[in-house]
């Protein structure tokens, strides 16, 4: 009886040493960094001023693209998750869907400025703005762009606006469509490398509404 | 380094009639004189003029050279060795600057 | 019979449809950018012969470095030791008890050895910045440092656990959306496809090699502002066009993107300086 005892204790004894010393080798989970490390090192490297602390707050839907390398590699329940979260996030101009000034919006997609700071020169103004397309979109024939998006060109001929069908639910709802994409890209493509320029406040809505025009009326030199 | 220096590369050695390229960078900001449009003032630019390539103090090349040329200016010079001795560059810019580098070669 | 042409006709006219948008596509490919490019492409291949203007700041940054007592400095093959330095950059130093890439140690070497203040550290690291033609000393001695392991290999020690840390680290930050235009390093610089941002081919460092050739040319001498460009430098850039706040040089950060970058470059040639628009 008391050998059995005996023998059983030190069986868990022994157990219970060799799980400490499982413990003791690094596991895979281990050489993994915590957020909060990421998170001190990403402060670290930023001058202190306020006016500009605010960027580096992720919001939701930053923090679940920033864990999968590409759209390609999300799992269906986070695409969803990031579509349902920013189709909340999309707000209209005052008067409505309704056709805006595409010489403005032009302005707007050939400027580079707005949005940069830097304490050595280069800044841009506070005032300055612009949606900087050609980065990523070649957009006017002719007009050297970046091949990172989709191509632009001709698109308002491409869907077939004309200036009869212009006015009609079906062009307004066209109009209502690129209007969405270029305020909250993410609505209906998560993750995407285009930034949600309604949704940051980088252009306001009647700007958005001047881009879509300026991509979409047939007047638009994007047309010609 | 200040404006005016130079680095001057020659081959160290050459067989005699060989054509070298002497090459050479010259530190100089070469800007154009600029005239603003809406004020009609006029900055003067600062750029180099001439170049001239000398061999044992002989002038084989002469450059002269404008605004249209690009800072820290990269020239080579095509150059037939006859003799061994000394390759010199001299050159002056539209302020007045004169400067000039040796280099040594051998020639076989 | 009749179902058999009519479904031939049909499968016809499709395929000519097909074929036609597929001409479409590639027309705009041939668009004069691409012309621009190839020009560029030229341009960069005829600047790689001859003299680099980068190498003024080498002659200026010889001096330099002993001026600043910085044949104290150990770079990690030993104190003045600079043959090789940048090739197994970054590593962890006892001393300072951190990770450092090359600037990094630099600027540390100049509190020490130099009698520098990290304010003053600071301002010396940035006074080109924004400037063209300037005849900068950091710029010089980082020229200097760097062109002497011209030839090597990369060989960061990512079994190192505190540079595999850093390591992880910077690869975590190039990868987070952050700012308000939701970008990151890899926004550009990652990925399979092969993409341009206007008329510049972009590199990927998910495509094996190029991130080594990019950084193994720095710093990389630019001929539109007639002056060297060092990799914190390049990093203050791309964090400003990302709209991201103010960077800070020597920082933490600068260390993390540093070691990701450079550890994916392990095995590529040394080639300071490049030169570039």
């Amino acid at each position: 009886m008391r050998k059995t005892l005996f023998l059983g204790l030190l069986a868990i004894g022994l157990v219970g040493i060799s799980t400490a010393q499982q413990k003791k080798q690094p596991t895979k989970k281990e050489a993994r960094v915590k957020p909060e490390e990421v998170r001190q090192v990403l402060l670290s490297g930023f001058e202190q001023d306020p006016k500009f602390l605010w960027k580096i707050e992720q919001d939701e839907s930053q923090r679940i693209c920033s864990q999968y390398p590409s759209m390609e590699a999300m799992p269906p329940k986070a695409v969803q998750k990031v579509i349902e979260l920013e189709n909340k996030n999309i707000v209209y101009p005052q008067w409505g869907i309704a056709w805006g000034d595409w010489k403005e919006g032009k302005k707007l997609v050939e400027s580079a400025r707005g949005g940069r700071f830097a304490s050595y020169g280069f800044s841009d103004k506070f005032t300055d703005k612009g949606g900087n397309c050609y980065a990523c979109h070649l957009i006017e024939k002719g007009v050297p762009g970046g091949t990172m998006g989709p191509s632009l060109t001709a698109y308002g001929k491409r869907y077939g606006i004309t200036k009869e069908n212009m006015n009609t639910p079906e062009g307004l709802e066209r109009l209502k469509m690129v209007y969405k994409i270029v305020y909250n890209a993410w609505h209906a493509y998560p993750c995407s490398s285009m930034p949600r320029f309604g949704y940051h406040g980088a252009l306001s809505p009647e700007d958005v509404m001047n881009i879509a025009t300026y991509l979409l009326h047939p007047e638009s030199p994007v047309n010609k | 380094m200040a404006t005016g220096t130079a680095i001057l590369r020659v081959p160290k050695e050459a067989q005699k009639g060989q054509v070298i390229r002497v090459q050479m960078v010259i530190t100089h900001p070469m800007t154009p004189t600029r005239r603003d449009p809406q004020t009609g003032q006029e900055t003067p630019g600062h750029f180099l003029t001439k170049l001239q390539l000398f061999h044992n103090d002989q002038l084989v090349s002469e450059m002269n050279m404008a605004a249209g040329i690009s800072a820290n200016p990269f020239i080579a010079l095509p150059l037939k060795a006859e003799g061994s001795g000394v390759i010199k560059i001299a050159y002056e810019d539209n302020k007045g600057g004169k400067w000039e580098k040796t280099a040594e070669i051998t020639v076989k | 019979m009749r179902k058999i042409l009519l479904t031939s006709a049909v499968f016809g006219l499709a395929c000519a449809g097909f074929l036609g948008y597929q001409t479409v596509k590639a027309q705009d490919q041939e668009l004069s950018p691409e012309e621009e490019i190839r020009l560029v492409q030229e341009f960069n291949r005829m600047m790689a012969e001859g003299i680099n203007p980068g190498e003024i700041w080498a002659e200026m940054g010889k001096e330099a470095f002993k001026k600043y007592n910085l044949d104290k400095c150990d770079f990690g093959l030993g104190p003045g030791k600079v043959e090789g330095a940048l090739a197994q950059l970054p590593r962890y130093f006892p001393d300072a008890k951190r990770v450092m890439d090359l600037e990094t140690r630099i600027g540390w070497c100049l509190q020490q050895y130099a009698g520098m203040t990290p304010e003053q550290v600071k301002k010396f690291a940035t006074q080109c910045w924004g400037k063209s033609q300037c005849m900068g000393e950091y710029d010089a001695i980082v020229m200097y440092v760097s062109m002497a392991s011209n030839g090597q290999k990369f060989s960061v020690n990512l079994n190192d656990p505190q540079v595999k840390r850093m390591y992880e680290i910077g690869k975590q930050i190039y990868y987070a959306r952050i700012g308000p235009w939701d970008f990151n390093c890899a926004t550009c610089h990652a990925g399979q496809k092969e993409a341009r941002i206007r008329a510049t081919k972009l590199w990927s460092a998910d495509r094996p090699g190029e991130a080594g050739q990019a950084v193994s040319i720095f710093p990389k001498y630019l001929v539109r502002w007639s002056q060297p460009m060092t990799m914190h430098y390049r990093y203050a850039e791309c964090i400003r066009q990302m709209r991201w706040p103010t960077f800070e040089p020597h920082s933490d950060l600068a260390v993390a993107i540093s070691a990701f970058l450079y550890g994916t470059a392990n095995g590529t040639e040394i080639k300071v300086p490049g030169i570039g628009r």
